[in-house]
């Protein structure tokens, strides 16, 4: 029990003294406190992953970029109205947007070559399942 | 063009570390789709901005990981003397 309560105590102190020198106890806080499990992140983030998985690079790619557009700026939008303790699970898609993002601009204008796709898909795999897993391993 | 790159890669490849020889093998593939034609110079430049938002999403997802471990921790550890 001492051992739980020292480390509580450690973290809620340098939780503190971090507030007083960046001047915002929120932020802090979200430097130090995870974001907790939430129904509907955890559902949209396996939305995000199975449109990756389905994504069928002999089909126009512009439709199938602006699904996954969509979920990961619905997952952003749902995260930032939730509050400050969101910020872990905002800078984990704030990558994968940027990755999508190219992709859909790309493929609106001129399709990419199929292998382009093929190897887009193999990396949002790799982030879907890595966001996934982050998501919904929270306590 | 891609000559001394290619050399690092190789050496990357050549190690122990699963992390890194992924990585290097991922970049060797879009070198020989870029040199063989099968994608653009574009395409292979923001392909491996890719695999450096990859990691990105890596490290953010090994804090959420640690930092949860540890609530669940407290949380398990606060319960049992409860």
């Amino acid at each position: 029990m001492k051992i739980f309560m020292g480390l509580f105590l450690a973290l809620s102190l340098s939780g503190c003294a971090g507030a007083i020198k960046a001047g915002s106890v929120a932020s802090t806080m979200a430097t130090f406190v995870p974001s907790f499990w939430d129904d509907n992140q955890s559902s949209k983030i396996i939305d995000v992953a199975l449109e990756v998985d389905k994504l069928d690079c002999s089909q126009p790619h512009a439709p199938q970029a602006l699904k996954l557009k969509h979920n990961l700026r619905w997952f952003e939008l749902y995260s930032k109205h939730k509050g400050f303790l969101q910020r872990d699970v905002l800078e984990l898609v704030a990558p994968m947007q940027k990755t999508v993002d190219d992709f859909y601009n790309r493929s609106k204008t001129k399709q990419g070559s199929t292998k382009y796709c093929e190897r887009k898909k193999q990396i949002l795999v790799k982030q879907a399942t890595e966001a996934a897993e982050a998501v919904m391993w929270r306590f | 063009m891609f000559e001394k790159l290619k050399d690092q890669l190789e050496e990357i490849i050549g190690t122990e570390d699963d992390w890194a020889v992924e990585r290097a093998k991922l970049a060797q593939g879009l070198i020989k789709e870029a040199e063989a034609g099968d994608i653009t110079m574009d395409e292979y430049r923001e392909l491996m901005e890719d695999l450096i938002r990859t990691d990105e999403v890596e490290k953010a997802s090994s804090n959420i990981e640690i930092k949860s471990m540890v609530v669940g921790a407290i949380t398990t550890g606060a319960r049992a003397f409860l």
